[in-house]
């Protein structure tokens, strides 16, 4: 990649937009800053036009925020979310961004994130895939938001570095929610296997079959073929043993009557929406 | 200043009124909440009036913001308010109130009425 790179500044307070700009004149002075935008809202803009290959992103902003800006964007650019507060930190990083810098920015650290980001430009990580990716995410997001049933997802698209993998859907044992991820744990030819998607474990839930897959927890969908036993606490809670595997799903006390299933056969009982009432377990 | 392709702002201040005695930090108050929560939340900002006017003994102290108006925020005032209404009442009893209304066509209004002392 012999071009210049490119980069998008984003932040709402114009001093701060040029302190920015002079400091990367300084430590990076091929890059090429190609778009300025003043909230959330113009930085998707000026992004979808000019396609910049780094974003700089404030993360309070008028309206859109950093990281809404940064859930458009996703990996279709480098991320760094710049910002007066630290507790941004982690939330920064789940978003996929390679640094996080803390106003005011100083100089030193400026130059360790550049180095970090030619380093991560050189790599050139192929764009073409995660924007394949991306086109399937959204096209499986409109085709649930015309509303009305849809097929039942039989996939599932899951990136693990440069490769996208096709999971069938009957070889997951669950899904949990991690932030803004789902850990989708699957059977790579019998064997335990894990993958990360970007899709939220609601959006996913929305497409499983209701027959197979069971809300156990706010946090945890389990196929319900994986199960291989129920533990049951004290305090109306319980946990689920998944066969083969060493992990333990909690159930909360709210979903506690899903584990009907324990005294009833699987196909019978409707999971979908498991009643309010707590449901007595029974031996029998 | 932080935001100046944001915030325009503008003071009316009754120049007959700047003997009367004011609790310290009465209008950084009113100023500071105006841009925090009114102009700094909009995308496009606004402006603030400040206006000070006697109205016979007493004191009216009034910011007025076009910003992004009393629905985006919590209902009840925040603790800056809070605690200004409190330390008014300390201080004036029941002779001193603080009133809060959306502006027209947007933005909040906030006005302290006092007793002009001096």
């Amino acid at each position: 990649m012999n071009a210049r790179a490119t980069a998008l500044i984003a932040d709402d307070e114009p001093l701060l937009r040029d302190a920015l700009r002079r400091q990367l004149a300084i430590v990076w002075p091929e890059l090429e800053i190609v778009a300025e935008a003043r909230n959330g809202r113009e930085a998707v803009r000026l992004f979808d036009e000019r396609h910049p290959d780094i974003c700089f992103l404030d993360v309070h902003m008028p309206g859109l925020s950093g990281v809404d800006a940064a859930n458009h964007i996703g990996r279709r650019a480098h991320l760094v979310f710049v910002t007066a507060y630290d507790h941004y930190a982690v939330q920064a990083f789940a978003q996929g961004a390679l640094d996080y810098l803390l106003k005011p920015v100083e100089q030193a650290r400026l130059a360790d994130t550049v180095s970090r980001l030619n380093e991560r430009l050189q790599s050139a990580r192929p764009a073409i895939n995660t924007e394949q990716l991306l086109q399937q995410l959204s096209e499986q997001l409109a085709t649930l938001h015309r509303g009305g049933k849809t097929q039942a997802l039989r996939w599932i698209r899951a990136q693990a570095g440069k490769i996208v993998r096709l999971i069938p859907i009957d070889e997951v044992d669950y899904l949990r929610s991690d932030a803004k991820y789902t850990i989708v744990a699957w059977r790579d030819g019998g064997k335990p296997a894990e993958a990360v998607v970007r899709t939220p474990l609601k959006e996913l839930l929305e497409q499983l079959d209701a027959e197979q897959f069971a809300q156990v927890h706010r946090s945890a969908v389990v196929n319900l073929r994986a199960i291989s036993h129920v533990k049951r606490h004290d305090n109306e809670t319980a946990e689920i043993h998944i066969k083969g595997r060493d992990d333990v799903l909690p159930v909360s006390r709210t979903r506690s009557s899903c584990s009907r299933f324990t005294s009833r056969t699987i196909s019978s009982v409707e999971y979908r929406r498991p009643s309010r009432r707590t449901l007595r377990w029974s031996s029998s | 200043m932080r935001m100046p392709d944001r915030l325009q702002y503008a003071l009316n201040v009754d120049s007959s009124i700047l003997q009367v005695r004011c609790p310290p930090t009465t209008l950084l108050t009113l100023v500071e909440n105006a841009v925090r929560h009114g102009i700094d939340p909009s995308e496009e900002g606004g402006r603030i009036d400040v206006e000070i006017a006697r109205n016979g003994e007493r004191c009216v102290v009034r910011v007025t913001d076009t910003g992004v108006g009393l629905h985006h925020a919590a209902n009840s005032p925040g603790t800056g308010l809070t605690a200004l209404g409190e330390r008014l009442q300390l201080i004036f009893g029941d002779a001193a109130q603080l009133r809060m209304t959306a502006a027209t066509p947007r933005g909040t209004a906030v006005e302290v009425d006092m007793p002009a002392h001096t």
